[in-house]
């Protein structure tokens, strides 16, 4: 498996369309729409939420993908469909709504309940680009469009589609400086993922779609991406130092003393799961004193002398004093 | 008056000393949290030459004083360090000038066969 993957649900993707759907400015922007075509107007809207379906051919979704028609209006027949490997998607539009007005055609309205557009998905740089195909709908649902509403709206589900799908960005997501290499892009079994290797290593292949989680959204980190996030970040640890100094005084001596523990080797590891991780820090110490032996022994013969003397003093007091009796 | 200096040999035991890291998230962003330190012991005698030794024999208090203020100073410098494993920053995805931001939340970690997988849901807004 590759060093990093990240991805989504199909259920997520359909949620942000569904978000885009719902803001208001996006109804005129991006779901509503019309053309001028050979002197007619061609109006389009979109009736609700698109959804995208991540899956290749073998999908029932795929099931009219010869009668879907390409950008020109032909049928795809018996042309292949794309295989797994070009990152088959299909967007379903429904109650897709057209009408024409102008010289010759006005009024010829109708609604599509499906239009579903297939296309390809690959990653370019940072971005998601969708190519699409063809698109399929009913033709039997709407019997008042002519084929220049058709292609039209044809043409207009093509572009939405593609311009939906084609805003979609990969995650900015930082992992405490590592950087990765070049992405590679999966969107099968109704999820998609994106791959990549640690900058340096040989580039990711496309991930296995049996590899995908299939959370609403994912990130996972390779145990050896995990290690060199964590080594950058112990790495701050190394050098730092704290010291304590202060003064003692025994009597007899008196001594300052400093002591000073410093950090080195700080590592993280992590554990066979790799939620818990176990850290080491060589913790070194170094310490140093001055003593002041003399000082403190001279300072106690200073005291005993001082009381000596006053010994002495109280003596010749009382001396002189008995003198006085006499 | 008249210093004398003594220096210290230090040893630090058990060395590495272990610490407890936990992971945690703050927002989107999951951090590793160095939580405790494990006990250890540092260690001071006096060094030097034969005077200095016999000298230093009143520095054994200091080595005491100090060999229990220096392990607290450690603990202080390791416990309580945090560095950050990933950030996932709100994505804003904008069609035609209409922005919609996902914003991962109800984010877990986990263990994804070997890995770590950090998952959740995406708020949109």
């Amino acid at each position: 498996m590759s060093d990093l993957l990240v991805g989504m649900s199909e259920g997520a993707l359909n949620k942000w369309l569904s978000g885009i759907y719902s803001k208001p400015a996006a109804q005129s922007k991006v779901f509503k729409g019309s053309m001028s075509v050979s002197g007619q107007t061609v109006s389009w809207d979109i009736g609700a939420a698109p959804t995208a379906t991540l899956a290749g051919p073998s999908d029932p979704i795929w099931d009219n993908w010869p009668k879907s028609l390409t950008h020109n209006g032909t049928p795809q027949g018996s042309a292949a469909p794309p295989d797994a490997a070009d990152n088959p998607v299909a967007i379903t539009f429904t109650n897709f709504s057209g009408s024409v007005s102008g010289s010759g055609g006005s009024g010829a309205g109708g609604t599509a309940p499906q239009v579903i557009v297939y296309a390809t998905a690959q990653l370019q740089a940072t971005s998601v680009s969708i190519v699409p195909l063809s698109a399929w709908l009913d033709e039997s649902a709407v019997p008042a469009w002519s084929q220049l509403t058709l292609n039209a709206i044809i043409g207009a589900a093509l572009s939405q589609a593609q311009l939906l799908l084609g805003a979609i960005h990969t995650p900015q997501i930082s992992y405490g400086g590592v950087t990765f290499g070049a992405a590679a892009l999966t969107a099968a079994d109704h999820k998609v993922g994106i791959a990549a290797n640690l900058q340096g290593k040989p580039a990711a292949p496309a991930p296995a779609a049996g590899d995908l989680p299939g959370d609403e959204f994912y990130v996972v980190l390779s145990r050896e991406a995990l290690q060199r996030v964590a080594d950058i970040g112990m790495q701050q640890l190394n050098g730092q130092s704290a010291s304590k100094s202060g003064s003692y005084d025994a009597g007899i001596f008196k001594a300052s003393y400093s002591g000073r523990v410093t950090l080195d080797r700080a590592s993280a590891t992590p554990q066979a799961d790799p939620t818990q991780m176990a850290a080491n820090v060589v913790v070194s110490a170094s310490a140093s004193a001055g003593v002041d032996i003399f000082g403190g022994i001279i300072g106690g013969l200073t005291d005993t002398g001082e009381a000596i003397g006053k010994g002495f003093e109280a003596a010749g007091d009382a001396i002189s004093g008995a003198f006085d009796n006499y | 008056m008249s210093d004398v200096g003594i220096d210290y040999d230090a040893s630090t035991a058990p060395s590495p000393v272990g610490v407890t890291v936990r992971l945690q998230f703050s927002g989107t962003t999951l951090s590793a949290i160095l939580e405790s330190v494990d006990t250890f012991i540092i260690t001071l005698t006096p060094s030097g030459n034969i005077a200095e030794t016999i000298i230093s024999a009143v520095g054994w208090p200091i080595a005491q004083t100090l060999g229990i203020a220096l392990p607290p100073l450690a603990k202080g410098l390791i416990e309580g360090h945090s560095f950050p494993i990933m950030t996932i920053a709100p994505q804003e995805v904008a069609v035609e000038g209409v922005e919609v931001t996902l914003t991962p939340a109800n984010l877990t970690a986990s263990n994804f066969g070997g890995s770590l997988k950090v998952s959740g849901t995406l708020a949109l807004s």
